[in-house]
């Protein structure tokens, strides 16, 4: 390997030294022998000095040719002339076939010579072919052998410096690795000065929880003796407490007892003065006693609901209200007439919805109308419209209360048509219709359904229970029964079954 | 009424220089006159949602001598142009003749043309008096 490296390597170099030795040899003939060869002949090849010629370029003129015109001649020979010509001829015959036979010779030879020359043109060829494949198939070898040895070199080049990188890596781990260590060696020696310390601590700790222990033991003990006392202190307050309770009922009882019977004196002196003068109009320096109670509970009670308006917790009784007439146990409203002032009406409720497309107004929880000619409480007004905006129809839900000047009305729901100029009063939910009268008469009417026609103030009672002050018929005619100059719609008596 | 609710407190928290003294025209007559027009103290129109809030607004709707023939103060107000619905969420006050209604938070619909006062309502009228020979107006007329 390393002799085809060497001749890889220096063989330009001899072939230059081959150029300088033999100036006259040419670097293409070295390389390409056959050329020489059939340039030169084999035996003049040494001798013959080849020098360069210089070929200049030859004008080519168009030579004008002309025609040259021949005219026969006509010959005629003698007959000595003839022999003589004869002889000539043949010895220039003679001469000719000699220079013939002696061209022959030289053509044979010149043919012989090139055969030779082509034949040894072909073996240097073939020689040179031989020697150019083994060179090349040499070159080739070489050529491999260089890549693998490269590449052999360049692996161990690779092993080399992966081992060199192993290397180093080991030594960086084991510096590591040392480092560490003395880090472990440095903890262990403070995790054991801590351990000392702790060791130390828990004995100081259970000696502190041990005081400690014994100075809770001491506050508990201080503790209870408290509690006891406080204990003793509370029950001995508490029964101070119930004894004063039962002084301040004792006293309750005794302060209702008195008011009782004060009441009862000022009850029995109205119904003396009632007795003794029936008729409340005729005593204007006194004020008005409530309706004369019927015999029986039932009476009475209805006539405690009539002064009680149904409202809800914290509302205000509409009979409660200033200014107002009406209620039972007020003055008349006949004696102290007002004129109207004119004042607007207040609606007020939590909520209102006002459908303007469907004609409709909700009032909703706690709606009160302020007229000044009535007051109404309902927990649920509706109030319809024509297309007009005017009233069409009225209906109050729930808790319904309706007082004027004179009468006060209750029922579980009402309805008023403005068309038919009727107002209907239902029971229900255990709310009896009821119409209270607060006049001179002061009468009551109470039924399962009470209509009332605001036009003629003609009254319609369903299974009618009338309530009447003690004297009413004294001197009264029957169609003062109800309200005052009522009527009923069939122009008979009012009240009773329709 | 409970997304208005809502888009009056998003409003209210995205306010961002509202305009003030803000006055134009609602309504007009065939004529060219002014039959009402809206006033409002402070208001901003919000281009995404297409609600507009405003404070201290008051109506007025004007009528044929082009006197105030009603109007209507508001605390503030949020009104959905989409859907011509608004809330307000505090005090307002409506005067048309003789009738005041007042409350505290009022959803208002002109599409479907009702109103909902849903606490402290009062409604102040003249002549409303159940008598057929009387004419009963909510508008206060007699």
């Amino acid at each position: 390997m390393t002799i085809y490296t060497a001749t890889r390597r220096f063989l330009p170099m001899v072939v230059a030294c081959v150029c300088l030795a033999a100036p006259a040899l040419d670097l293409n003939d070295l390389l390409n022998p056959d050329a020489a060869v059939l340039k030169k002949p084999v035996a003049d090849a040494k001798q013959a000095e080849v020098k360069p010629v210089e070929v200049k370029p030859v004008e080519v003129k168009p030579v004008e040719v002309k025609p040259v015109e021949v005219k026969p001649v006509e010959v005629k020979p003698s007959p000595a002339a003839v022999s003589d010509d004869a002889a000539a001829a043949a010895a220039a015959e003679r001469k000719l076939a000699e220079e013939r036979s002696r061209l022959e010779r030289e053509r044979a030879e010149l043919e012989a010579r090139l055969k030779a020359a082509e034949d040894a043109r072909a073996a240097a060829a073939k020689a040179k072919a031989d020697e150019a494949a083994r060179v090349e198939a040499v070159t080739k070898k070489a050529r491999g052998d260089l890549a693998e040895a490269e590449a052999a070199t360049k692996k161990i080049r690779g092993d080399l410096a992966e081992a060199q990188a192993t290397t180093k890596k080991i030594r960086g781990d084991l510096a590591e690795a040392e480092a560490e260590r003395k880090s472990l060696e440095k903890e262990r020696a403070e995790l054991e000065a801590r351990l000392k310390a702790a060791e130390e601590a828990r004995a100081a700790a259970e000696k502190k929880a041990a005081e400690a222990e014994a100075a809770r033991k001491k506050s508990e003990a201080e503790i209870g003796d408290v509690a006891k006392k406080a204990l003793a202190e509370r029950q001995a307050r508490e029964q101070a407490e119930a004894a004063r309770r039962v002084a301040e009922q004792r006293a309750e009882s005794e302060r209702r007892a008195a008011e009782k019977a004060v009441a009862e004196k000022a009850a029995a002196e109205k119904r003396i003065n009632y007795l003794m003068n029936p008729d409340p109009d005729e005593r204007a320096d006194k004020p008005r006693i409530p309706a004369a109670p019927k015999p029986g509970e039932n009476s009475a009670s209805a006539q405690k609901q009539v002064q009680k308006p149904v409202h809800k917790p914290g509302e205000k009784p509409a009979a409660a209200k200033p200014g107002e007439k009406g209620g039972a146990g007020k003055p008349s409203a006949a004696a102290v007439k007002k004129p109207l002032t004119g004042r607007e009406a207040v609606i007020t409720a939590e909520r209102t919805d006002y459908d303007r497309k469907e004609g409709v107004i909700l009032f909703d929880r706690n709606v009160h109308v302020d007229d000044e000619q009535y007051q109404m409480h309902a927990d649920r007004l509706f109030v319809f419209l024509d297309g007009t905006n005017d009233l069409k129809r009225l209906v109050a839900i729930g808790h319904v209360a309706i007082t004027n000047e004179e009468k006060t009305a209750y029922c579980a729901r009402a309805t008023y048509s403005k068309e038919t100029g009727k107002i209907v009063m239902y029971s229900g939910n255990g709310i009896q219709s009821k119409l209270s009268e607060g006049g001179k008469k002061g009468s009551t009417v109470i039924g399962e359904r009470i209509t009332f026609w605001v036009n003629t103030e003609q009254v319609e009672v369903d299974n009618p229970v009338i309530s009447m002050p003690g004297g009413a018929f004294k001197g009264g005619d029957a169609k003062d029964l109800l309200q005052g100059g009522g009527k009923s719609k069939d122009g008979k008596s009012k009240g009773g079954r329709k | 009424m409970l997304r208005l609710r809502k888009a009056f407190a998003q409003c209210v928290a995205h306010l961002d220089s509202p305009a003030e003294n803000v006055v134009f025209p609602l309504e007009t007559l065939p004529d060219g006159t002014v039959k009402s027009r809206l006033m409002a103290r402070r208001a901003q129109m919000f281009m995404d949602s297409g609600l507009i809030w405003g404070e201290g607004i008051r109506v007025e709707q004007y009528g044929k001598d082009g006197k105030v023939d009603s109007f209507l103060e508001a605390e503030n107000c949020v009104v959905d142009r989409k859907t011509k619905t608004g809330w307000v969420d505090g005090d307002a006050v409506m005067t048309y003749g003789k009738s005041t209604v007042k409350g505290r938070g009022v959803h208002f619909s002109v599409d479907r043309e009702f109103i909902k006062i849903f606490s402290k309502s009062e409604i102040r009228t003249a002549g409303l008096k159940i008598d057929p020979a009387k004419t009963f107006d909510v508008e206060g007329r007699k």
